[in-house]
C-alpha cells in the first residue's frame, strides 16, 4: 500500500512541484491532499489518514509553525513527520523548527534528488 | 538602490531563475525593450526588530506564464490561468529569502508578508523605467525590472 501526503502551501506553484516530484520520485503514493494554509492542513488531517506532511512556514491564516504547534497537540498527529520546505534562512527560525520535531527542513528551490532522498529516510 | 544591493539583486536574480526554471539573466543588455502586451508588478514586504523595506519586479504576463511553464515543466494548456502570476509571486518569494540571508546575514530573523501583486500597462511600465529606480536586466531575452527598498 502507498502512502498519503498533505501537501500545505499558499502558492499553487509550489503545491504543484511538490506534487510532481514526488509523481516522479519512485516512492508509491496512494493519495495526494493539499491545503492552502495550517487550518486547511489540520481540516485534512482530521478526515484523511495522512503518512507525511510537506508545508510551507509564511502562509496566511494559519502559518507553518501554528499548524506544527497544533499537530504536536493531538497524539496521534504529532507521529506525523512534517516536512518544511521554505525560504527561510533565519538560523534561530530553523533551529526552533528542529527542537518542534519536524522531519526535515528543505529550501525553495529544492533539488528533486535531494528532496527523494529526505523523504525516503522520513518514511522507510 | 545603491549598486551594491543592484550587483546582489542582479546574482541571487540569476541563480534562482536557473535553479527553479532553467531561465537565465542577461545583465545591461544593449537595447532596452519595453512592454508588450500585460505586465505584473509582485512586491514583498520584510520586517526585522532593526530593518524593514520591500523588493519588487515587474515583468510582462508572458514571460510569468513562461516562467510557470518551466517551473513545473507543464504546457501553458496544462496550467491554470493565474500560474504565471503565482509563479512570480513565488519566485519573488525565494529571492527575497536568499537576498536578505546574503545582505544581513542568518543570525537575523525576517518575517515576510505574502506577496501581493497587481496588472500593469505599457504606459506604467515606461513611467517606472524612466524613473531609473529599478534595475532592468532580460531573462531570456525578455524584460524584466526590480529593486530593493529598505526603509530609512
Amino acid at each position: 500500500m502507498g502512502y498519503n501526503v498533505l501537501i500545505v502551501d499558499d502558492s499553487m506553484i509550489i503545491r504543484k512541484m511538490v506534487a510532481k516530484t514526488l509523481g516522479i520520485s519512485d516512492l508509491d503514493i496512494s493519495e495526494y491532499y493539499f491545503a492552502e494554509n495550517g487550518r486547511e492542513a489540520l481540516k485534512q488531517l482530521e478526515t484523511h489518514w495522512v503518512d507525511i506532511v510537506f508545508a510551507d512556514i509564511n502562509m496566511p491564516v494559519m502559518n507553518g509553525m501554528e499548524m506544527i504547534e497544533a499537530m504536536g497537540k493531538k497524539d496521534l498527529l504529532s507521529q506525523i513527520p512534517v516536512v518544511i520546505i521554505s525560504t527561510e534562512r533565519s538560523r534561530e527560525r530553523i533551529e526552533k523548527l528542529k527542537a518542534m520535531g519536524i522531519g526535515a527542513y528543505l529550501q525553495k528551490p529544492f533539488v528533486p534528488e535531494e528532496f527523494a532522498r529526505v523523504v525516503k529516510a522520513l518514511l522507510h | 538602490m545603491n549598486q551594491t544591493d543592484r550587483a546582489l539583486l542582479l546574482h541571487i536574480f540569476a541563480s534562482v531563475f536557473e535553479d527553479f526554471a532553467f531561465m537565465f539573466v542577461e545583465d545591461d543588455p544593449d537595447e532596452a525593450p519595453g512592454l508588450q502586451g500585460a505586465g505584473v508588478q509582485t512586491r514583498i514586504d520584510f520586517k526585522s526588530t532593526s530593518d524593514s523595506g520591500y523588493m519588487e519586479v515587474i515583468a510582462p504576463l508572458d514571460f510569468c506564464n513562461e516562467l510557470a511553464e518551466n517551473i513545473l515543466g507543464a504546457d501553458e494548456e496544462e496550467l491554470p490561468e493565474d500560474a504565471g502570476e503565482n509563479a512570480l509571486k513565488e519566485f519573488l518569494n525565494v529571492s527575497c529569502g536568499y537576498f536578505l540571508a546574503e545582505k544581513f546575514g542568518t543570525e537575523v530573523v525576517f518575517d515576510l508578508t505574502i506577496p501581493g501583486t497587481r496588472e500593469i500597462s505599457g504606459k506604467q511600465w515606461a513611467a517606472v523605467f524612466e524613473a531609473g529606480d529599478h534595475a532592468y536586466f532580460l531573462v531570456d531575452e525578455s524584460p524584466m525590472m526590480a529593486r530593493f527598498v529598505l526603509d530609512s
